[in-house]
C-alpha cells in the first residue's frame, strides 16, 4: 500500500522531471552557454550584411540593473545597436542586485571560478584586492588612444586620484571612474509650507529655526492638524540630513564622514571639532522637535512615505530624483512646490554641501588581452562622444523614445519588457544633465511637466554650496584591517546617542580618543600618505 | 478516546488553555494580514506608510499583473518540481541513512553520528563549497536545486532518533521470520513511522521551496529561478539612480512585492494541514498489533 | 522518543550488547551488509556535499585572494584569529552573542515545548490544525519583513505607544533604547520560530500511547497532571535532542534578525559576533577573516555539544546524539 503509493508518485515525479528538463533545454538556446565562454571573442555572423566575414566581437558586461527584469543578449536591441554603432556587441547577465550584496556574491563566484566577466562595475572596494592578485587590465596606455572623450573629459587631478590605487606606486590606471562633475546632492524646502506660515526661505541657522518652529507650531501642510509636521528628517545611521552637518563645514557623502582639511591636515571629519559643532546643534534640534525624533528609526521607506505623505518640511537628497517626491507629494497636496534650501550660515563656519567628484569605479576591465580591453573601450567611449549625444539620450526608438510629428519624445521606463543599457555615460556634467531633464520634462503632460519644472531649478540653485574636498577619491585600501573604521560603527554609535540625548557631549571627546585608538591614528596616517602622493 | 466524566478542573484547564491559544494567534497572523493588505492597496498609500491590517485605496492592480506574468509561473512551476521530486529524493535518502545509525550491530553508527555533528557545527566557506559543486557539474542546471538538499544533518538525526525510540517488537517479529533490513526498512519501519517522514517531509520542501543562496550563485539561466530568486527582482533597487522617470502605474514595487511575497508563501504554508493526518495519535501503534 | 516498555527494552539489549562483543569489525560487515550499502548514498554525499567543501575552511589560516586560489594563496597560520581577539570590541561582540545566545535557551527555547503540549490539549481537529497553521505563519516572513513590522509596532505612532497613551504614559521608542533590545529579540524570536518549533515536538506526542493516558486517569490524575507526567517525560528524550543540536550552534545567532532589528543606537547590547563579520566581509569581501572567525564560533558550539553530550548520555538511557 505505502510502496504502491511511493511507486506511482516516484512515475509521476520522473514525467514531470523528463517534462521540465525538456522545457528547461529548450529554453537554453543557442544563447544558453554563450556567457562562460568570453575569453575570445566569440559570436555568431551577426553582421550579416556580409561582405566582411570578420565576426563581431561581444564582451560581457556586469553591473547594476535597476528595476529591469531582462538579461541583454547577444541579439537584444541594445547589443545590436553598440554592433550598429561601434563594431562591437555586449551581453549582461540580470545578476540580483540587493544593494550590492547579491551581485557581489555572484561576482565573486565568477573571481574565483577565474573566469572574470570581461568588464564589470567593481562593487565594495573590490578592486583593490583584484589589482593586488593582477586580475585587472592595466589602462594606461590604451585611454587615451581608444578612449579619448572619457579620457579628456574627466579632469587630471581626478585621474590623479584613480593612479593612487596602483599598489606598485608606479601610477598605473587599473579602473574608470564615475564621475559627477556638478553638485548631484542638495538640500529643499517646501515653498508651500513657508507661503502658509508666511516667511522666506531662510539663509541662516536663526532663520532656519525660526522657519522650523513656525512649522512645528502652525499648519504648515494646510490639512487642518497642526501638528503633523516635521521641519526636518533623515534616516537611520544618522544618514541624508547632511546639510545639518555641512553648514559647520563638515564633509560628508551621504551621511558618512569624508576626509577633508580640518586645521591644514586632512582629517577624519567625524573627529574634527567642526563635527562636534555640528552634533551639539543637532541634539538640541531634536530636543526642540525639530529634528525627527524617529529620524534614527527611519529606513529609507520610512523616510520616503513621511515625505511622500507631506509631513515633511525640508530635507536632503539626491536633486535630481526630487521629482519622485514631487509627484507623490502631489497626490496628497495639490499646492506642492518645492525649492532649494540653501546651507545655512553659521556664525564662524563656512558651510558647503560635499561634492565628490569621483563618486566611484564605475568600470573595470579583466585582464583577457588586448582585445578586450579595446573593444569595451569602444563601447564605454561611444557613450561619452559628445557627436553622439541624441543617440545616447534618446537611445532606440520605439523602447527609449517614440517619434511623434518628427519630433523625438522619451518613453517612460518599461522594467518588465526592456533591460537596462547596463553601460551608459557615467560622466555627469550639469549641462547635459538639464539638457535631459528638460527633454524628459517635454514628454509628459503639461501638469507632470509643471511638478517636473522644479527639480530642474532646485538642480541649479543647489550648486553654489558645492564644495570639492580633499579626501574625494581615498581609496578603501587605506582600511584595510580595520573594517570598523571604514563603516563608521562607532562614530554612528556615538552621534546617534548624543543626538537623541542618551549621552552628553562629553562623550564626543572619548570618542575622538577611542577612535585614534582602535585603528582611526593608523588609517589616518595612511591617508596622510595618500593625500601627499595625490598633490 | 475521552472518559464522558470529565471533571470541572479539567474544562476549565481546557477552555483557558484554548483560549490563550486563540487570542496569541491573533498575534502569529499579523504578518501575513499585513502583506496581503499591502498587495491589494494603492501604491501611494502603501508609499506613505498608510496600510496597517486593512488595504488602503483597494485595487486588483497588483495581483492582476502578478498573476499575468509567465517568468512568475515558470519558476513556480520550477520551485514545484524541485520541490517535489527533491523531498521524495531526500526522504529515501535519509531514511536510508538513518536506520543503520539507529541500530547498535551497526559499528559505524558512533563515528558516522559524530561526523554528522561536525557538518552541523563547521559551516563550509561559500566559495569552496560553489568550487567543489561546480566541479561535480551542478551549475545552472535544475539539479542544483534538489541535489545539494537531499540530506540534512539536523534532519537526519531527527529520523534517527525517531527510530532508535522504535519498540524492538516492531522487527523482531519479522526477523523471525527471516525478513532482511531492506525489507524491514520499508515494510515495517517507514509505514509506522508517518509521523517523523511527515515531518521531515514538511522540513524539506520547505528548505527546497524558500531556497535563495544556492540558485542565486549556480543558476544563471533566468528560465531556471526558482520562485524566491525571482520574488528578490521585485525588491526596490534604493541605490540606482532614479534617473528616467516611469508612468504612473496603479501598482508600485512594493505592492508587488507583498503580492509575489503571498503568491510564494500560500503553496507551501497549505502543506502542513495536509498532512496533519499523519500527526495522529498513536499513529504507528496499529502496526504492532 | 516513545520510552514504552523500557524494561523490556533494556532486557532485550542486554543480550544484543552480548552478541555484539563477539563480532570482529569485517565479520560485522559480513553479516549487516545490508545496513553498509544503506548507508553509502548518505555518505557519498555528505562526502561530497559537505567535508570535500569543508576542506576550504583552510583559507581561514590564510589570505586568501580569490582570483588566485586557494593552492596560490599565502599560509599566514592565526594571523586573522589574533586580528579578531585585538578587535577592540572584541569582548563586547562576544558577550552580547553569549548572552543573547542564554536568552535564547532559557527563554525562547522552552516555549515550543509548552505550545506543543497546549497543541496537544486542543480536542476540535478543525480549531486544533487552524491554530497550528496560523502559529507556524510567522516562520515564512523573511526578518526583513518580521523586523518591520516589529519597528512599526513600536514606533511612536505603533500600537504599544498608542496603547500607553491611554494611559497617560509617555511615548518610547523602544528601538533606540538599550534596554529592550534583547527582550525584543526574545519576543520576536518567538513570535517567528516558536509555532514551526512545535511540529517536531507533536510528532513525537503523537506517538504516545493513548492507553498510558488511561491508566493514569483510572488513578485518578486530572488532565494537567496527566499532561506533567505523561506527556512531558516521554518526550523529553525529542526535547534533549533538540537542545543538543542547538548548542552547537550557540554562537551562531541569527544574523538575518539582529542585523534588522539592530540601530547603532544598540550597538552595545546588541553588536553581536555575526554583525561584526557582515561588517568585515562587505569590506572587500575578507572570506579570510570571516571564515577565521565562524571557525572561532564552531569550535565553542563544539566544545559545548561534547560537554552536554556527555551530559545526555549520562542522565538517559542510550541518550546523546553518538
Amino acid at each position: 500500500m505505502q510502496n504502491e503509493k511511493r511507486n506511482k508518485i516516484n512515475r509521476m515525479a520522473m514525467f514531470m522531471m523528463v517534462l521540465v528538463l525538456f522545457i528547461a533545454g529548450c529554453s537554453n538556446g543557442p544563447n544558453g552557454n554563450e556567457t562562460n565562454n568570453t575569453a575570445t571573442p566569440a559570436g555568431t555572423a551577426n553582421s550579416s550584411q556580409g561582405e566582411t566575414q570578420k565576426e563581431t566581437p561581444y564582451i560581457e558586461v556586469w553591473g547594476n540593473h535597476g528595476n529591469f527584469k531582462n538579461a541583454i543578449e547577444k541579439d537584444s536591441p541594445y547589443s545590436k545597436w553598440m554592433v550598429e554603432k561601434t563594431g562591437v556587441g555586449y551581453t549582461s547577465p540580470l545578476v540580483p542586485w540587493e544593494g550590492g550584496a547579491s551581485y557581489i556574491q555572484r561576482l565573486n563566484t565568477r573571481i574565483a571560478s577565474n573566469d572574470l566577466p570581461d568588464v564589470f562595475l567593481p562593487w565594495g572596494g573590490i578592486e583593490g584586492t583584484l589589482i593586488n592578485q593582477g586580475a585587472l587590465a592595466d589602462l594606461t596606455e590604451y585611454l587615451p588612444e581608444y578612449a579619448p572623450n572619457i579620457w579628456s573629459q574627466i579632469p587630471e587631478d581626478i585621474w590623479n586620484v584613480v593612479r593612487t590605487s596602483d599598489p606598485t606606486g608606479e601610477g598605473k590606471i587599473y579602473y574608470i571612474p564615475r564621475v559627477e562633475l556638478y553638485e548631484g546632492y542638495g538640500a529643499f524646502i517646501r515653498q508651500d509650507w513657508l507661503d502658509r506660515v508666511d516667511m522666506k526661505v531662510p539663509q541662516t541657522k536663526e532663520e532656519l529655526e525660526t522657519v522650523f518652529q513656525a512649522f512645528l507650531d502652525q499648519d504648515a501642510n494646510g490639512n487642518g492638524d497642526p501638528n503633523d509636521e516635521i521641519p526636518i528628517s533623515g534616516r537611520e545611521f544618522g544618514r541624508w540630513m547632511d546639510v545639518l552637518f555641512g553648514m559647520y563645514g563638515v564633509a560628508m557623502w551621504e551621511g558618512f564622514p569624508m576626509w577633508d582639511l580640518y586645521e591644514g591636515e586632512i582629517t577624519y571629519s567625524g573627529v574634527s571639532s567642526n563635527m562636534r559643532a555640528a552634533i551639539v546643534n543637532l541634539r538640541e534640534m531634536y530636543e526642540k522637535g525639530f529634528l525627527d525624533n524617529e529620524t534614527f528609526l527611519n529606513k529609507a521607506a520610512d523616510w520616503t512615505g513621511k515625505i511622500n505623505a507631506d509631513r515633511v518640511g525640508s530635507w536632503f537628497h539626491i536633486n535630481k530624483n526630487t521629482h519622485a517626491n514631487i509627484e507623490s507629494i502631489y497626490q496628497v497636496n495639490p499646492d506642492v512646490q518645492l525649492t532649494a534650501l540653501p546651507v545655512p550660515k553659521v556664525e564662524g563656519y563656512e558651510g558647503f554641501t560635499t561634492q565628490t567628484r569621483i563618486n566611484r569605479p564605475e568600470f573595470v576591465i579583466a585582464n583577457k588581452g588586448e582585445e578586450t580591453i579595446i573593444n569595451a573601450l569602444k563601447i564605454l567611449d561611444w557613450f561619452h562622444d559628445p557627436a553622439n549625444r541624441e543617440d545616447v539620450i534618446f537611445g532606440i526608438e520605439g523602447i527609449d523614445h517614440k517619434v511623434e510629428n518628427g519630433q523625438k519624445i522619451i518613453l517612460p521606463q518599461d522594467f518588465e519588457k526592456n533591460s537596462a543599457k547596463v553601460i551608459n555615460n557615467f560622466i555627469f556634467r550639469l549641462e547635459d544633465l538639464l539638457y535631459q531633464l528638460e527633454l524628459e520634462r517635454g514628454a509628459v503632460d503639461e501638469q507632470r511637466a509643471s511638478l517636473f519644472q522644479q527639480r530642474e531649478q532646485i538642480l541649479i540653485d543647489n550648486q553654489p554650496y558645492a564644495k570639492i574636498i580633499a579626501g574625494e577619491g581615498v581609496p578603501s585600501s587605506v582600511y584595510e584591517g580595520y573594517a570598523d573604521i571604514q563603516n563608521h560603527t562607532l562614530y554612528q554609535e556615538v552621534m546617534t546617542k548624543i543626538i537623541i540625548g542618551d549621552e552628553p557631549i562629553e562623550r564626543f571627546d572619548k570618542f575622538v580618543e577611542e577612535w585614534h585608538q582602535s585603528g582611526g591614528q593608523v588609517v589616518t596616517d595612511r591617508v596622510r600618505q595618500w593625500y601627499a602622493k595625490v598633490k | 478516546m475521552i472518559s464522558s466524566r470529565e471533571s470541572r478542573g479539567d474544562l476549565i484547564f481546557r477552555y483557558t488553555n484554548a483560549t490563550i491559544l486563540g487570542l496569541i494567534s491573533i498575534v502569529m497572523l499579523i504578518p501575513f494580514v499585513k502583506v496581503l493588505a499591502t498587495s491589494f492597496s494603492g501604491p501611494h498609500a502603501v508609499g506613505a506608510g498608510q496600510v496597517y491590517l486593512w488595504p488602503v485605496q483597494f485595487t486588483w492592480a497588483s495581483w492582476k499583473y502578478i498573476l499575468g506574468l509567465e517568468p512568475l509561473w515558470s519558476s513556480f512551476f520550477i520551485t514545484l518540481f524541485a520541490t517535489v521530486a527533491g523531498t521524495f529524493l531526500s526522504l529515501l535518502i535519509t531514511a536510508l541513512f538513518a536506520y543503520p545509525l539507529s541500530k547498535n550491530e551497526f559499528k559505524l553508527a558512533k563515528i558516522l553520528m559524530f561526523m554528522i555533528v561536525i557538518t552541523m557545527i563547521f559551516r563550509y566557506p561559500i566559495i569552496p563549497y560553489f568550487l567543489s559543486l561546480r566541479s561535480y557539474g551542478l551549475y545552472n542546471s535544475i539539479w542544483v536545486l534538489i541535489i545539494p538538499y537531499t540530506v540534512t544533518a539536523f534532519n537526519l538525526i531527527i529520523m534517527r532518533t525517531f527510530f532508535k525510540g522504535l519498540p524492538k517488537e516492531l522487527e523482531e517479529a519479522a526477523q523471525m521470520e527471516g525478513c532482511g533490513y531492506f525489507q524491514l526498512l520499508f515494510r515495517i519501519v517507514l509505514p509506522s513511522s508517518q509521523a517523523v517522514i511527515a515531518t521531515l517531509g514538511i522540513f524539506y520542501a520547505v528548505g527546497i521551496w524558500n531556497q535563495f543562496m544556492i540558485p542565486l550563485l549556480f543558476i544563471e539561466d533566468q528560465s531556471l529561478y526558482p520562485l524566491q530568486l525571482k520574488l528578490r527582482e521585485y525588491i526596490v533597487n534604493v541605490d540606482m539612480e532614479a534617473g528616467g522617470f516611469g508612468e504612473i502605474l496603479p501598482y508600485s514595487n512594493e505592492t508587488l512585492r507583498s503580492a509575489t511575497i503571498i503568491f510564494a508563501t500560500i503553496p507551501i504554508l497549505l502543506v502542513y494541514p495536509f498532512l496533519q493526518k499523519y500527526f495522529v495519535k498513536g499513529a504507528m501503534l496499529g502496526s504492532v498489533k | 522518543m516513545m520510552q514504552m516498555a523500557n524494561r523490556l527494552h533494556e532486557t532485550k539489549k542486554a543480550f544484543s550488547n552480548e552478541r555484539i562483543k563477539k563480532r570482529g569489525g569485517a565479520r560485522n560487515i559480513r553479516k549487516y551488509w545490508p545496513l553498509y550499502v544503506m548507508v553509502l548514498p548518505g555518505v557519498v554525499f555528505l562526502i561530497m556535499f559537505r567535508y570535500i567543501p569543508l576542506a576550504g575552511i583552510v583559507i581561514a589560516f590564510q589570505d586568501y585572494m580569490i582570483f588566485k586560489g586557494i593552492m596560490d594563496s599565502p599560509f599566514v597560520g592565526f594571523k586573522h584569529f589574533q586580528a579578531l581577539f585585538d578587535y577592540p570590541q572584541f569582548w563586547r561582540v562576544l558577550k552580547n552573542t553569549a548572552i543573547i545566545g542564554l536568552y535564547n535557551i532559557v527563554f525562547v527555547f522552552p516555549v515550543p515545548v509548552v505550545l506543543a503540549l497546549m497543541f496537544n490539549e486542543i480536542r476540535n481537529i478543525v480549531f486544533k490544525r487552524s491554530l497550528q497553521t496560523i502559529y507556524y505563519i510567522p516562520h515564512f516572513f523573511s526578518w526583513v519583513i518580521i523586523a518591520g513590522l516589529t519597528f512599526d509596532f513600536l514606533s511612536s505612532s505603533g500600537v504599544v505607544n498608542s496603547v500607553r497613551g491611554w494611559f497617560g504614559l509617555d511615548t518610547i521608542l523602544f528601538m533606540q533604547d538599550e534596554s529592550y533590545f534583547r527582550i525584543i529579540t526574545v519576543l520576536t524570536s518567538i513570535w517567528r520560530d516558536a509555532g514551526w518549533g512545535t511540529i517536531v515536538l507533536l510528532a513525537a506526542i503523537s506517538s504516545i500511547n493513548p492507553e498510558m493516558y488511561e491508566a493514569a486517569m483510572v488513578d485518578g490524575a486530572n488532565r494537567i497532571r496527566q499532561v506533567l507526567n505523561i506527556t512531558l517525560p516521554l518526550i523529553m528524550p525529542t526535547v534533549v535532542i533538540l537542545f543538543l543540536l542547538n548548542i552547537g550552534n550557540f554562537l551562531d545567532l541569527s544574523f538575518e534578525q539582529i542585523y534588522n532589528l539592530l540601530t547603532p543606537m544598540t550597538y552595545p547590547v546588541g553588536d553581536v559576533i555575526d554583525t561584526y563579520v557582515y561588517r568585515v566581509g562587505i569590506v572587500q569581501g575578507q572570506y579570510s577573516s570571516t571564515t577565521a572567525i565562524g571557525v572561532f564560533q564552531s569550535v565553542i558550539g563544539l566544545v559545548l555539544v561534547v560537554v552536554f553530550n556527555r551530559l545526555a548520555k549520562r542522565y538517559q538511557e542510550d541518550g546523546g546524539l553518538w
